[in-house]
């Protein structure tokens, strides 16, 4: 490993731990946040078939496997999204946000990092969770988990992508929580825009990628590499652009003098 | 060897613009502790976040041993151990030994149990090295914060009012610990009113006063130009200030 990747790969390691130890000593956040995810996958799955009414039990089958893809897009979306913001404002409440400004790899890269860590986190609690919501419910089915996590992650760069954009507005503007309220809405939109295959809305970030997830893995719909090629490259061409951003909110907080300011 | 070249900050407050440091260039060499001194508002504090880039200087430059810090910033960033100003330094959720582990990873080190525990047991912080820093008084929490900057091994130390707060007996240890790190042929800069600690670490002085820069040769210069029938330190220095003010 050269020099420049060891430097990363600490970095990498530093918020592993450093989530690891966050979850390891504040365990009932954590535990209530797994409580609530699997209540929301058993109730999902016990709720639509109290509604069945002479519908068959494989017809529902299937709306519940897009229902709980669903969800957990909204989560990796959700995730990508406030990981940034909320790690810049706890950065400032405590006060160690201009010590991320004073990593030799930038702060660009520790919050990707840090984003990255949440996501694996995120993805194997969902693994591990959903088959105990099955054995709860009595309702089986199969996930594609290779086509899964290939498709979570330019889902995941791309929300990164906006998470960062939000970034740029919370190191300039500061309170940006009522922002995040609205951008549930957004996800929401984002999601169920017609963007996949290729349509006008395929060009917004996190729609086609979240369009790709539902129909290939829910769907079972064969994806093309064409249009799988197109939602990597804009996810990651997204998350450049909000790094960019980032980076010049960075550069004008530090010209104004406002960077530690809350 | 850091050398500052024609640094100033201009900020644009409602349309005004406040000179916060005029122009001014300086050499600071490794072995050497120096201390700005001045007034509140005088621009020490900018003058060290412009040293650590978190604050864009509006002209000038800095070089790092031939390198101008702006095209190698990161290289620089990752010599560089930084205590900036009140409780803004590390995780109150994680343990000191939790805190300088992070902290060397954020920069890109890896762990290195001995090292680190070196420190701790320097800065007699054993009995709490595994107690999260939100339970530890505000001196401990301090030296938590100077334990994370020693522990990354840096050549350049930015110190803001390290011993701000202290009671003597801490603001003593760190002293000694300055001492030891200068012998290192560390480069430390720090900001500080505290009189005692400059008589006793100071090699060059910076004073920063209305923007403007004087430099000292040590307190021994201050008391020798400055001193009328009080010889100490802290008399000198006020002398000095009234003076520019004058």
């Amino acid at each position: 490993m050269n020099n420049r990747t060891l430097t990363h790969w600490n970095v990498f390691l530093g918020e592993t731990r450093l989530a690891y130890i966050n979850t390891k000593r504040y365990g009932i956040n954590w535990l209530v946040g797994t409580l609530n995810l699997l209540l929301f996958l058993v109730f999902i799955q016990l709720g639509i078939y109290s509604f069945q009414n002479g519908i068959s039990r494989g017809y529902l089958g299937d709306k519940i496997e897009i229902l709980i893809l669903g969800f957990f897009v909204f989560s990796i979306i959700g995730m990508g999204i406030s990981t940034v913001s909320s790690r810049i404002s706890e950065g400032a409440s405590t006060g160690v946000l201009e010590h991320l400004m004073l990593s030799p790899v930038s702060s660009r890269y520790v919050l990707l990092y840090s984003t990255l860590v949440q996501f694996s986190f995120g993805l194997v609690v969902y693994l591990l969770l959903l088959p105990v919501s099955m054995l709860i419910c009595r309702h089986f089915f199969t996930i594609n988990l290779p086509k899964l996590v290939f498709y979570a992650i330019p889902l995941w760069l791309a929300s990164c992508a906006a998470g960062f954009m939000m970034g740029a507005l919370t190191i300039i503007y500061k309170k940006t929580q009522n922002f995040a309220n609205l951008m549930q809405f957004v996800i929401l939109a984002l999601m169920v825009l017609p963007s996949c295959p290729f349509s006008p809305y395929s060009a917004f970030p996190i729609s086609p990628q979240a369009a790709a997830l539902i129909s290939a893995v829910g769907g079972k719909a064969q994806i093309g590499w064409g249009f799988n090629s197109f939602i990597y490259l804009q996810s990651v061409a997204y998350l450049l652009i909000g790094m960019k951003l980032f980076k010049l909110a960075e550069e004008y907080a530090k010209t104004k003098g406002i960077l530690g300011q809350y | 060897m850091l050398l500052i070249d024609n640094l100033s900050k201009t900020y644009e407050l409602d349309g005004e613009k406040i000179e916060a440091v005029k122009p001014f260039s300086m050499e600071i060499t490794g072995g050497k502790v120096c201390c700005f001194l001045g007034p509140n508002g005088a621009g020490k504090t900018t003058v060290i976040k412009m040293l650590c880039g978190l604050v864009s200087p509006t002209s000038g430059k800095i070089v790092y041993n031939g390198m101008n810090m702006s095209a190698v910033r990161g290289a620089f960033l990752g010599k560089t151990g930084v205590v900036l100003e009140g409780a803004r330094n590390i995780h109150w959720r994680l343990t000191p030994l939790e805190n300088m582990e992070y902290f060397r990873r954020l920069h890109g080190l890896g762990t290195d149990a001995g090292h680190v525990s070196s420190y701790v047991e320097l800065l007699g912080l054993e009995k709490y090295k595994d107690t999260e820093c939100r339970f530890l008084s505000r001196g401990n929490q301090q030296k938590v914060a100077i334990a994370c900057a020693l522990s990354l091994k840096a050549e350049v130390l930015l110190l803001d009012e390290p011993t701000l707060g202290l009671d003597m007996e801490i603001s003593r240890t760190i002293m000694e610990l300055m001492r030891r790190e200068k012998n290192n042929n560390r480069i430390i800069i720090i900001t500080t009113h505290d009189a005692e600690f400059i008589e006793r670490t100071a090699d060059v002085i910076t004073v920063f006063k209305k923007g403007r820069v004087h430099k000292f040769n040590g307190p021994g210069e201050i008391v020798e130009k400055y001193a009328k029938d009080d010889k100490r330190f802290s008399s000198a220095y006020i002398n000095l200030v009234r003076g520019i003010d004058e």
